[in-house]
């Protein structure tokens, strides 16, 4: 059952009912302090088990646009529906400093009255996986950037969402480690089905994580390009993604849509 | 590089120390004139009349029942006027409407109502708490609102996402990260507690340092003066480094959070 969390001046999304649309954005205005319209008429959807990455340049309103759908600003004009529990992972870090990295993966079980036991087992667990296994009782300011971005990340998988939103949640991450990340959480939705929407300036890196690509661009920001990734998953292979036909087709349109 | 920097220390010390010395020392040369001596006393005298009041019990007691009073009126402001600050931060409604009155409190100090505590409590000892609650609670009120407020929007927006409620929002985020404020208040605190209790007891009292203070003025009496603000000195050292102790151990109060 879709649960419409956010409505003004409703329209009627047709198959708003399906069961596996995670998120639908419909005809989305939103402006900034009511005054000029950041975003101008958005329309997407989102399937469980599928990533919609965002592309465009900065200050073009992505942001803004995931502050919409996470509930954080009011929208003008349109209709955002999420059908289950929402996860939000800014472009910041924000670890609170006098937590230890154990105590800010928890925060969100703690909030919502979870099973903290539970959660702090696989949040070990993912620790270790992440290789941060000793730095589970390291303060915020005894990690690099890097670490800190991977414990926000953990965060946010322990906190079990339906729905991901992840704003450049890889940027401190080194080249190599943000391709690791990024396959990890293709295979976290796809094992989950979860439905993500993922934000990034890096078009090589949004062929090889997306499902589905959105171009934002303009003023008001819109969407000016949408295209679905043909891809095997073996395909998404960093050297083997950047040898296929797809990847080179995607990258010239979206290169030819940037640049316009 | 530790040696030099407990070598510069130990020149700082001297020179404060010297200061120190020679200060009192011109002082007890001073006073050797009995118009000096009848209006500035002097260091010996001091001394004398600590000794003097001090196995009477008579400082000891004044002291203790001081002591009380600020003791008792830092802890109790202090948590009522942290306790107000967050609330404001809850109600954004209630800051709109307590703004103003909050301004006009902070024109004017508060111990310039004091006659109004006497009415209201009457001249014993909850009078002297009840300045100093109010004194400190001002302090407190102010700080733990400007701490609660010039938090990082971005973490409080991140809690929204998480499903935070106010309150939750309050204890996991705004008072942990305001707890440098709400030490600082305490340190500010110590002196505002003290000035209440004393103006109270100089107003009417029979007891406490600044009735002994005020006594010993209006006899005239300089060295038993000085003699009582050693003990207020005691009293501010012991509580500041209650204070400082607090902050030393910042962490573990962190980690209840």
């Amino acid at each position: 059952m879709l649960l419409p969390t956010l409505r003004k001046n409703t329209n009627q999304v047709n198959d708003a009912t399906s069961d596996d649309c995670r998120l639908v954005l419909d005809d989305l205005r939103v402006g900034y302090d009511g005054s000029a319209t950041v975003v101008a008429g958005v329309s997407f959807r989102v399937k469980a088990g599928e990533i919609l990455v965002i592309l465009g340049k900065s200050g073009i309103g992505k942001t803004t646009l995931l502050n919409a759908i996470s509930g954080l600003i009011e929208i003008d004009r349109g209709l955002i529906a999420v059908n289950g529990r929402l996860a939000y992972v800014m472009q910041k870090d924000l670890l609170l400093p006098w937590r230890t990295s154990l105590k800010n993966v928890l925060l969100p079980i703690e909030i919502m009255g979870g099973d903290t036991t539970a959660a702090q087992v696989k949040a070990e667990g993912l620790l270790s996986q992440e290789g941060l296994g000793s730095a589970g009782d390291l303060y915020p300011k005894e990690l690099s950037g890097g670490m800190r971005q991977k414990v926000s990340f953990i965060r946010m998988q322990v906190s079990d969402p339906d729905i991901a939103l992840l704003d450049e949640p890889f940027s401190a991450l080194d080249y190599v480690s943000r391709l690791r990340h990024g396959k990890r959480l293709r295979e976290w939705a796809l094992m989950n089905q979860k439905a993500v929407v993922y934000v990034t300036h890096d078009v090589e890196e949004a062929i090889g994580l997306g499902d589905r690509l959105l171009v934002l661009g303009d003023s008001p920001c819109r969407i000016l390009l949408e295209t679905k990734v043909d891809l095997q998953e073996s395909q998404r292979d960093p050297v083997v993604l950047r040898e296929s036909q797809e990847f080179q087709r995607k990258f010239s349109l979206i290169w030819q849509t940037l640049k316009a | 590089m530790a040696n030099t920097q407990s070598l510069s220390r130990l020149k700082t010390m001297v020179i404060a120390l010297s200061i120190g010395m020679f200060f009192l020392l011109s002082w007890q040369i001073f006073s050797l004139d009995l118009r000096t001596r009848f209006l500035f006393g002097s260091p010996m005298l001091t001394l004398q009349a600590l000794y003097a009041h001090s196995v009477t019990g008579e400082l000891p007691q004044s002291f203790l029942i001081t002591g009380l009073e600020v003791v008792l009126g830092f802890v109790a402001g202090s948590l009522l006027g942290s306790i107000l600050g967050f609330a404001l931060w809850i109600s954004s409604s209630a800051t709109k409407i307590a703004r103003p009155y909050l301004a006009l409190l902070d024109a004017v100090p508060v111990f310039v109502f004091a006659p109004l505590i006497i009415i209201w409590f009457g001249v014993g000892l909850p009078m002297k708490i009840a300045l100093v609650v109010i004194g400190t609670a001002l302090v407190s009120l102010a700080y733990s609102y400007e701490g609660s407020t010039s938090m990082d929007k971005d973490e409080i927006q991140m809690l929204r996402v998480f499903g935070a409620t106010k309150l939750q929002t309050l204890v996991k985020l705004i008072i942990p990260s305001s707890l440098s404020w709400l030490l600082a208040s305490l340190r500010m605190n110590v002196g505002v507690a003290i000035t209440g209790a004393v103006i109270g007891e100089y107003i009417s009292s029979n007891y406490g340092l600044g009735h002994f203070m005020f006594r010993a003025g209006s006899f005239y009496d300089i060295p038993s003066i000085f003699a009582g603000a050693v003990y207020l000195l005691v009293l501010s050292f012991l509580m500041r480094n209650i204070v400082a102790w607090l902050e030393g151990h910042k962490r573990i109060l962190l980690n209840l959070f």
